[in-house]
């Protein structure tokens, strides 16, 4: 928005394109001759050769731009510095004589407005500041609102795609019952294939379900004796790691944390089921180790295997939801939604979640640090 | 399944043709053979719940068995129909089964605090369904003592004649 006497608005968005190329230490410039920065200002210096600019966020090129005018100043001399020193000759020597002239010399300087005073620049810093937290409570609540909303949309999307598919699902089985006799091997699996395409599909939306629920439930938050929380979890997963034959080892009794119990057993299980799944040593070598330290205040917990790892560059992929990294049918055919739930989880807890690995086949180690609780 | 009540009709509340569809196959797969009202739109639910001048000879005739009940229905409020089920002195003694895709614990506590006789989920697998829909029918049609239908005095007293 231009008001007032100011360059046209392509000059001030060339202008502003320039300010945000410039890495400004800080927000607030001001300059009584625009042109000797910013060359293109020549062209407009009679409006604009001065310029106060507050640039409301960094990264943002939002600003707010105080023209002043070219102002012709009249600089005076004491004598004209373009006269050249008189050397008279007396005597057959050479020697410097006084000026005759003493006439005040007067010099026009162009491209200059009045200078910005401290008190100008200081009020620009205040209003930019002022104007920086409303942009920033609003971006807030933007972004808020954002995330609620996406999370309403993948609700209702997952839930309202369920209709249909379980029409195509019940409608294919109740075709394949009454039409069993009639039906060759080959279109019986046709009709199979459709059935087990459903399944997957019903799968993917459960999931999606589940991860937009993550950021629309009400989290319970409370002291958790995560050692409760992990024997119990452990016990769930029994049959799996016998099975596998997996070990699971947890040296140390782990703390009691502030968070919400059942959020927490739900990563802890992700964090075991993938640490179980995603091993192809023989059996009776497969471990899982479960630990804690204190590191930088915070207390990080970690799930580490000794199973096929992760190579660097995969190292957070692996938490994008649906995203798998090996074909579908090996390690239990996963839908790849579990480590993408459970950071978001955790990152509603206040905490992080993390992977670190030394590259495939090294095993790898799930970190995780939870909020501190509200100091009363 | 021997059926008791052959001429008591099964209502049932659902907008999805092809959700009923295979409901009703589910139920006559497990034997029964009892007449079906049905309730698509918010205006049947209405003229089910308010109007009971519009009700057809199958449903003024006989006192429903059961309320099968879906939970999202375009245009209404399922609180406020199952509120309109229980609080009514007729319909509050027919067992309402809410069979539904939702799995929000919150709504099927809420459903029980209602009054609702069970929660059915429709899964994605039809045998599981109809295996549900056949323990349903075998528990409410063969088990249970299922009260009487209110008397004619009743109904005239409640204004319901």
């Amino acid at each position: 928005m231009l008001r007032g006497k100011t360059p046209t608005e392509a000059e001030v968005r060339r202008l502003v394109a320039w300010l945000d190329r410039e890495e400004a230490a800080s927000p607030i410039l001001a300059t009584d001759r625009l042109a000797e920065l910013y060359p293109p200002a020549a062209a407009f210096q009679d409006t604009a050769s001065g310029l106060l600019a507050a640039r409301i966020m960094h990264s943002r090129p939002d600003c707010v731009l105080w023209f002043r005018p070219e102002l012709v100043q009249t600089v005076n001399w004491a004598g004209d510095p373009r006269k050249p020193v008189q050397v008279d000759v007396v005597d057959g020597q050479a020697r410097l004589t006084p000026r005759v002239s003493f006439d005040l010399w007067e010099q026009t300087v162009h491209g200059r407005s009045a200078p910005w005073l401290d008190c100008e620049c200081q009020a620009a810093a205040a209003l930019r500041q002022g104007i920086a937290e409303a942009a920033l409570v609003r971006l807030n609540d933007d972004l808020r609102r954002c995330s609620t909303e996406l999370d309403t949309f993948a609700y209702a999307a997952s839930h309202d795609l369920k209709e249909p598919l379980r029409g195509i699902h019940n409608y294919t089985h109740l075709l394949r019952r009454s039409a069993a006799a009639k039906l060759t091997d080959e279109e019986h699996g046709r009709l199979e294939t459709i059935i087990r395409l459903t399944r997957r599909m019903d799968d993917l939306t459960d999931a999606l379900l589940q991860y937009s629920r993550v950021g629309r439930t009400d989290l319970k938050l409370e002291r958790v004796a995560l050692n409760d929380v992990l024997e119990q979890t452990l016990q769930t997963l029994q049959p799996g790691l016998a099975e596998t034959g997996t070990v699971i080892s947890v040296p140390e009794k782990l703390p009691d944390v502030f968070g919400d119990r059942v959020r927490l057993a739900e990563v802890l299980r992700t964090l075991l089921i993938n640490a179980i799944t995603y091993n192809d040593c023989p059996a009776e070598e497969r471990r899982v180790d479960i630990t804690c330290h204190r590191k930088g205040g915070r207390q990080l917990f970690t799930v580490r295997d000794n199973g096929i790892g992760i190579a660097a560059k995969d190292l957070e992929s692996v938490f994008q939801i649906f995203h798998r990294l090996h074909a579908r049918a090996e390690y239990g055919g996963g839908i790849g939604a579990g480590l993408a739930i459970a950071r978001r989880t955790v990152e509603r807890l206040g905490g992080r979640l993390w992977a670190e690995s030394a590259g495939a086949g090294y095993g790898s180690t799930f970190v995780f640090s939870l909020g501190n609780p509200p100091t009363a | 399944m021997t059926n008791p009540r052959p001429q008591r009709p099964f209502v049932i509340i659902e907008d999805s043709d092809e959700d009923f569809e295979v409901l009703v196959w589910a139920l006559r797969q497990a034997g029964v053979s009892n007449p079906i009202h049905r309730c698509a739109t918010a205006a049947q639910i209405a003229a089910l719940l308010v109007d009971r001048s519009e009700w057809p000879e199958m449903l003024a005739a006989a006192y429903p068995v059961l309320v099968l009940m879906d939970l999202n229905l375009p245009g209404t409020d399922w609180r406020e129909t199952l509120a309109h089920l229980r609080g009514d002195r007729w319909w509050q003694i027919v067992p309402t089964i809410i069979v539904s895709t939702s799995q929000q614990q919150n709504d099927v506590a809420r459903c029980y605090r209602m009054g609702v006789a069970g929660c059915l989920h429709k899964p994605l697998n039809l045998d599981a369904f109809a295996n549900s829909i056949q323990t349903v029918v075998a528990y409410w049609m063969n088990t249970v003592v299922l009260p009487a239908p209110p008397d004619r005095a009743e109904r005239d007293r409640d204004g319901l004649g």
